[in-house]
């Protein structure tokens, strides 16, 4: 607050106290708006039948509920299961594909009509195409998880091998190092450098992508039967109570690992 | 020299296209039949949901409710963004709720929305107003952020009306934020509605893919996903193109738009 005048003193203060404000209440502010959530939650589910709208507390006893049964655990592994093979699939093509288009721009240009087909098709779409090719089963949920996050990833290798450093690469070139180790030693690692949120926003669209896909398909185990099942017999606190499970899911992921990545990453950009 | 070389690897995007083309062709006469009908077949049955009027009914009816709920979304979406983007308490307090809204998987509300709404129409506007409504609160705020400070300052200074200062500098300011957010919204809004239709109606375009299925018809099922990704298309080449180009937080969509399932 360096440029605070005489005269502006009554604005300058309003600044510092908008911005204390930002720092220490923010969370105050984000739990009360939770808070408030809930509540209004409760009053609505005070005035409807809980088979519409089950009360936060019905909730959480049905969660309860949920997870002292082994089947329910079992559902959440195959889904996660099913998500990490996704995962694996995903990272190894995106980042191959996205080297040797970052390579060649004209490699690029031939997989780029593919790439905007899947970034316009709806999902659900694909998902009925994916049942037609591969009827119901793992392959078909996870062919779709692996087509719909796939551009996320490869779009994001093509731009990080375009952007690596010049400089390292002119001298890599002046002492001759071979082209493998090139792209082992200075290619590979910039990448993954540079696409670690991408990995992490393409697990969260994974989650939701498998989930999707298994209501859709309707596989007999995972996350989305448990949540199809439940609908059918209209038990809607535990549609709710699955819900919470996937918001955390999601949130932990995308939120939480997202922010340790920056972290680590800032950290690591502000020592070099 | 640079730009001569990158007009020429555009050559290579109908190649593209075509080596696409060849390979689908080839693929659906080895594969086992049913699985991936050939393109010709694909048009023929393109063609015969044309003649029936099939295909203008149900692609009517799925335009109409994604334009309704989009039209509900974004209006709530403005007048909340509005607002929460002025005042920090209300920011904050919408952001937890906004945030696990944009990470939530449609699919599970279209469930809910089933047994709240039962099947029909009300389960597919309301799905596409639900979210239609965190991408356009989200680029409201963001565009209200890159307000800038200085120039506000100086309004304050000259004490300029409040109507005025609405007028001539924020609205011009967040026209191209909204205007973005409005473009990348009327793309989703559609994909929202067929995902809300194949679960939950018994009209629509949504609804008839999801029948496909049942008749173990593959030709109309990628005759049916070829007019939703004209409609994609044609929103993303009137809509969103144009506008993104002189939008500083394309980024955000751009973010948006990868969760955006």
């Amino acid at each position: 607050m360096g440029t605070c005048g005489e005269g502006k003193k009554n604005g300058c203060v309003r600044m510092i106290k908008i911005k204390e404000l930002k720092k220490t209440s923010s969370y105050f502010w984000m739990i009360l708006g939770v808070v408030i959530f809930i509540a209004l939650w409760h009053l609505i589910s005070l005035r409807y039948s809980p088979m519409f709208v089950p009360s936060p507390g019905e909730t959480i006893t049905a969660l309860i509920d949920l997870f002292s049964v082994p089947e329910s655990i079992t559902h959440v592994y195959s889904t996660f299961y099913r998500v990490i093979v996704a995962m694996a699939i995903l990272t190894i093509t995106g980042i191959a594909l996205g080297m040797i288009a970052g390579f060649n721009p004209w490699i690029e240009q031939i997989i780029k009509p593919v790439k905007d087909i899947l970034i316009a098709i709806p999902p659900v779409a694909l998902s009925l195409m994916a049942i037609f090719m591969f009827g119901t089963g793992i392959v078909q949920t996870v062919a779709i998880a692996v087509a719909l996050g796939f551009p996320l990833l490869y779009g994001a290798t093509v731009t990080a091998v375009r952007s690596v450093n010049m400089d390292l690469l002119e001298m890599l070139e002046v002492f001759k190092v071979k082209k493998i180790i090139l792209v082992k030693d200075a290619y590979l690692p910039a990448v993954i450098f540079a696409i670690m949120p991408n990995i992490l926003l393409a697990s969260g669209l994974t989650v939701r992508l498998m989930i999707m896909a298994e209501i859709i398909v309707g596989l007999d185990n995972g996350i989305g039967h448990a949540m199809s099942i439940a609908r059918v017999h209209m038990a809607t606190e535990d549609i709710f109570a699955w819900m919470l499970v996937m918001v955390a899911a999601v949130l932990a992921i995308e939120g939480g690992l997202l922010y340790l990545v920056k972290k680590r990453l800032l950290a690591w950009q502000t020592q070099s | 020299m640079r730009v001569s070389i990158g007009n020429l690897n555009k050559i290579f995007y109908p190649i593209g296209i075509l080596l696409s083309i060849v390979l689908w062709e080839i693929l659906a006469m080895r594969l086992a039949a049913g699985a991936l009908p050939r393109l010709r077949q694909v048009f023929d049955s393109l063609i015969s949901f044309a003649e029936t009027g099939e295909l203008w009914r149900h692609l009517f009816i799925s335009l109409y409710r994604s334009l309704t709920g989009f039209a509900l979304g974004a209006a709530l979406g403005f007048f909340t963004g509005a607002v929460a983007g002025f005042s920090k308490p209300l920011y904050f307090m919408f952001k937890p709720l906004v945030g696990s809204l944009l990470g939530f998987p449609a699919v599970v509300v279209v469930m809910l929305a089933m047994v709240w709404f039962g099947i029909g129409a009300g389960v597919a506007i309301f799905i596409t107003a639900l979210f239609t409504f965190p991408i356009v609160y989200v680029s409201v705020i963001e565009g209200i952020k890159l307000l800038d400070s200085q120039l506000l300052e100086m309004a304050s200074v000259y004490k300029i009306s409040k109507w005025h200062l609405w007028w001539s500098l924020y609205l011009p300011a967040l026209a191209t934020a909204i205007l973005s957010g409005f473009a990348f919204a009327a793309g989703t809004a559609f994909r929202k509605t067929i995902m809300a239709e194949l679960l939950g109606s018994n009209d629509g375009v949504g609804y008839v893919m999801a029948m496909t299925r049942f008749d173990l018809d593959a030709a109309g099922l990628f005759a049916w996903v070829f007019v939703c990704i004209i409609v994609v298309a044609c929103v993303e080449l009137i809509l969103v193109k144009p506008i993104a180009g002189y939008s500083r937080i394309w980024g955000l969509a751009e973010k948006v738009k990868k969760m955006d399932v």
